[in-house]
């Protein structure tokens, strides 16, 4: 078993590595020449201070966003109706930022609330920013949190009645020790993506250093496209440098970020302090009908902004051209998904104790697997390029493999986390019980993983479907090849090509990918209840 | 889930080999900027496809990532565009890093010798968007050739609200107001005044919408101001001229007057200034409470167009106040690895041609031509006759050398700040012409 184990190691060390081969051109291209100069570069060093600011204040506030919304949907069970379709919570991730910038514009752009935040400083249009983030992942870290909690055991939980623990003795000693790995895993993620934002706020509020609004990856684009009409190497060169400061500052961001809330809950979750005023019963705090009620405004808020976005425009129904593409992402999910799932299940045989939970002995793995996702987005464009270069675009066939291993690569990230994170719940115990009995590769594959996270493996798929679609790096690189959506709805709302009414036909694909992936978890949710009711 | 895996492996591997079926005819692949110039020559695709047997394939995108392909292309030798549309910023870098054909290689090469449209080219926009030095190595401006033909020649324009202008009770109280009549302004004191006159917040009226956003919008039309000031950014005579010691010009009177007219219209101003950009302005000026604005030609055609073959005829257009305007435009530029060279030069020849440029007119391009705006058919765009006399008078006023971006950035930076008081006018301007000088010493190395 031991050397049978060995074997996970060097398919997940090998996965990891061709992730980190995708960065070659990039890593060889550092020469840490000018680093100081661009260390004393005023504007750099505040934008990335500024970044990683907001970053870090933004993941914050949308894990505990997410964790707060959950302890108010508590009382909702899973199969419940209500339970069953707060599925449409996953709807805003679905849409993607430059569909979120687009709907946003259209209802928003011409208030005197929007004016106010576009003519005013840089802190009101990052908490303009921070609020479409709300919408786009705080819904979604909501959706999981409660579903985490809804696995809580129910011994635990009659215990806690039974002994009449205080709502902050539930929260402290349950809740939040229950979704310790989920806090930081999601905070994780929010850091990454809140770091690198560019399209919402870019397309917005036009970001600028006039007005100190810029992040860093709005200063790295500005940077490229000046240096570019001397050289494309001379920019590459400068941009490889400003982005390799990037990515240090980065990594050492998100392990502090996970160090800090590490520490955090580790603190709080074994203090015995149990103040007399916060001794009031959950009941109380998060009753039933307080839990429906915030189920239903959280469910009109994901929906509401896309149906009232139908009434601004007219639609120009002209995506046949998007089938291809549609298709092609389906492809580049399956197989993607299936990645994703076996880096899970290898990561999580190859290193039973290190990944059986989110530790200070996982963090280095899990660093590993965030590299690419903790580079520079135009750095990705850039290696794109070049690699495409060494292999050619002699054939289509070839385009559309190295298309789908890409996003296979750039998806592994987030979605082998996601795995890995319900692989957790595969114990030690339960590896050995199987270690013992000397069940093979096979049965402990299909009987511990795939059958146990059926389902979590079909949610995977649908956030896997929206993430490939939405993608904007490497869909732009190939977008000659397999039409991009992003690249298409951003030559729509920008520029000299500009069409709403277009732009919003092609916006109604990204709802009906959304619509799907909503539909679709319902279904699976629907026959787990269904299989549920039948072994009762 | 066996029988499902297989299905979707069978798919992945059909629609692989389905898609990855070659076609081997000729085939001319195009790079530009989707916009109405790239509309206009797709217009003429069929006819163009049918007569020379070769296929065209257009790949239009965003400005950004047009701009970033082309030169990405180029700079990796991967060919994969045959024939690239591009501004007049991007000849500089074509040029000096060898990617691009000049057209003194590409006509000894052609059988066709039919160059008569040359003459037919606006002579001070050719000069301005497809020339560049001899020897780019040793830059001497008295030895410049032409790269490339232009595919587009673009100005700024004024727009006007007619129905705002021929209302009888503005009329009235602008003659009653100014003690003249109201006309379309035709120098900056006038355009001031006019703005002011319409900026009638009981009315919901404002008298002009400027573009503030970073993009290059801000800076495009300062410059416009300037040149109707008399001034320039930088001491030369064409954009694409210049060196590490080309003399910054933004600190002298001219640029001082200009910047203080400019902060002067912000009470007339429509919009949110600083995220207003070329969409932005039409969407303002669309809603019908704005009289005045100063929009680039290729976006003349958008601001009109109702989508269902109408024209919005409430808008007029104008050359900008003052007697010059400003040449901004691209060229046509031939990959050189591409393997068609020669059937895109005859191509970009095709396109040149006097009945062609016509059709191309009516479908939105600014036409390089001069004939093509005399084409009856042409007259009848409401935008041309303003745009052919703002073309014969234009001259260089927009920086196209491998500084250019870093120019429009800091002018950008600097007039929002003084836009929004941040800073004083001349200390602005002091500041912006000190991190040019710094900054553009590297471009030059």
């Amino acid at each position: 078993m031991l050397k049978s184990l060995n074997i996970w190691k060097v398919c997940t060390i090998g996965l990891l590595l061709v992730a980190l081969l995708v960065l070659y051109p990039f890593l060889s291209g550092i020469r840490f020449l000018g680093v100081s100069e661009l260390l004393n570069n005023i504007s750099f060093k505040s934008t990335l201070q500024t970044t990683l600011l907001n970053a870090t204040i933004s993941a914050i506030i949308l894990v505990v966003f997410g964790f707060w919304g959950a302890l108010a949907l508590l009382k909702i069970p899973m199969f419940s109706i209500t339970g069953k379709n707060l599925g449409v919570l996953i709807i805003p991730i679905t849409l993607g930022n430059i569909s979120i910038a687009f709907i946003c514009k259209l209802l928003l752009g011409e208030t005197s609330f929007f004016a106010t935040i576009a003519q005013g400083g840089p802190v009101g249009k990052l908490s303009f920013l921070l609020l479409l983030e709300l919408y786009q992942y705080g819904f979604l870290f909501v959706y999981l949190f409660w579903m985490q909690l809804q696995n809580i055991n129910y011994d635990k939980l009659n215990f806690a009645t039974a002994t009449r623990f205080s709502f902050f003795q539930k929260l402290k000693d349950i809740y939040i020790p229950h979704t310790r790995n989920l806090w930081l895993l999601l905070a994780s993620m929010a850091f990454v993506f809140t770091l690198y934002e560019e399209s919402k706020i870019a397309y917005l509020f036009k970001v600028s250093q006039g007005t100190n609004s810029e992040l860093i990856t709005n200063w790295l684009t500005r940077t490229y496209q000046t240096n570019l009409l001397v050289s494309p190497d001379f920019a590459r060169n400068l941009i490889f440098n400003a982005s390799a400061t990037v990515f240090v500052v980065a990594i050492l961001g998100l392990i502090l970020l996970f160090l800090i809330l590490y520490y955090f809950i580790k603190k709080l979750t074994r203090l015995k302090f149990y103040p007399r005023f916060l001794r009031t019963s959950n009941n109380y705090i998060f009753s039933k009908r307080i839990s429906y009620f915030f189920g239903l405004v959280f469910s009109l808020t994901a929906i509401t902004p896309i149906v009232f976005s139908f009434t601004k425009i007219n639609i120009s129904f002209n995506i046949s051209h998007l089938g291809f593409p549609l298709l092609m992402t389906f492809i580049a999910t399956v197989v993607s998904a299936l990645m994703a799932i076996l880096l899970g299940i290898t990561a999580r045989l190859g290193w039973k104790q290190m990944l059986s939970s989110f530790s200070q002995q996982s963090l280095l793995f899990f660093i590993l697997l965030f590299v690419l996702l903790l580079v520079p987005p135009l750095v990705l464009l850039i290696t794109g390029y070049k690699w495409m270069s060494l292999i050619g675009y002699s054939s289509f066939t070839l385009i559309y493999v190295i298309w789908i291993v890409g996003h296979v690569l750039l998806t592994l990230p987030v979605l082998g986390s996601f795995v890995l994170f319900n692989h957790f719940r595969v114990g030690n115990n339960e590896l050995d019980y199987l270690q013992v009995y000397k069940l093979g590769k096979r049965e402990t594959i299909r009987y511990s993983f795939l059958k146990r996270f059926k389902a979590e493996y079909l949610l995977l798929f649908v956030i896997c479907y929206s993430f490939v679609w939405n993608e904007a790096v490497l869909n732009n690189l190939f977008s000659d090849f397999i039409p991009s959506f992003v690249s298409g709805m951003k030559m729509l709302i920008t520029g000299r090509g500009v069409d709403y009414d277009k732009a919003f036909g092609y916006l109604l694909t990204s709802f009906a990918v959304a619509s799907l992936s909503a539909g679709i978890w319902r279904f699976i949710i629907e026959r787990a209840h269904k299989q549920e009711r039948k072994e009762l | 889930m066996k029988n499902l895996f297989y299905t979707l492996l069978a798919i992945l591997l059909v629609s692989l080999l389905l898609s990855s079926c070659k076609n081997n005819e000729s085939k001319l692949t195009i790079l530009g900027e989707n916009s109405s110039n790239i509309h206009s020559m797709q217009a003429l695709q069929l006819d163009y496809e049918e007569k020379s047997g070769i296929k065209l394939d257009f790949k239009s995108h965003s400005l950004e990532d047009a701009f970033n392909k082309s030169n990405e292309d180029f700079a990796n030798r991967t060919g994969l565009y045959d024939l690239i549309l591009q501004y007049n910023f991007s000849l500089s870098s074509f040029v000096r890093n060898d990617y691009v054909y000049k057209l003194s290689e590409l006509k000894t090469e052609t059988i066709n010798n039919n160059f008569e449209f040359e003459n037919d080219i606006f002579p001070n926009v050719w000069k301005e968007v497809g020339y560049y030095y001899k020897n780019p190595k040793q830059p001497n401006d008295k030895e410049i050739e032409p790269i490339s033909y232009p595919f587009a020649a673009n100005t700024i324009l004024l727009v006007y609200n007619q129905d705002l202008f021929n209302d009888a009770e503005q009329k009235k109280n602008f003659k009653e107001k100014y003690g003249k009549e109201l006309t379309v302004p035709n120098d900056l004191k006038s355009f001031r005044e006019v703005a002011e006159f319409f900026t009638q917040p009981d009315k919901d009226l404002k008298g002009v919408v400027l573009q503030g956003a970073i993009g290059g919008w801000l800076y495009f039309e300062w410059c416009s101001f300037l040149q109707g000031f008399g001034g320039k950014v930088l001491d030369k005579n064409q954009g694409w001229q210049g060196n590490e010691n080309t003399p910054v010009l933004i600190t002298n009177e001219q640029a001082i007057a200009a910047t203080e007219y400019y902060k002067s219209l912000k009470p007339f101003n429509a919009g949110n200034f600083v995220t207003t950009d070329a969409v932005e302005q039409q969407v303002i000026l669309k809603q019908g409470n704005v009289a005045m604005g100063l929009i680039w030609s290729d976006y003349a055609l958008g601001l009109i167009d109702k989508g269902n073959g109408e024209i919005d005829t409430r808008f007029a257009f104008a050359p900008t106040p003052g007697d010059k305007s400003m040449i901004a435009g691209g060229a046509y530029y031939i990959n050189k690895q591409s393997k068609m060279k020669e059937e895109a030069f005859d191509y970009m020849v095709y396109l040149l041609q006097k009945e062609n440029q016509v059709k191309m007119i009516q479908h939105g391009l600014c036409a390089p031509t001069i004939s093509a705006y005399n084409a009856p058919e042409a007259q009848k765009i409401p935008y041309v006759p303003a745009l052919k006399t703002s073309l014969l008078r234009a001259e260089y006023m927009l920086e196209a050398g491998p500084d250019a971006d870093l120019i429009n950035n800091v002018i950008t930076t600097y007039i929002q700040k003084i836009w929004n008081s941040e800073i004083d006018v001349k200390i602005g301007l002091n500041t912006a012409k000190m991190e040019i000088e710094k900054e553009r010493t590297i471009l030059f190395q």
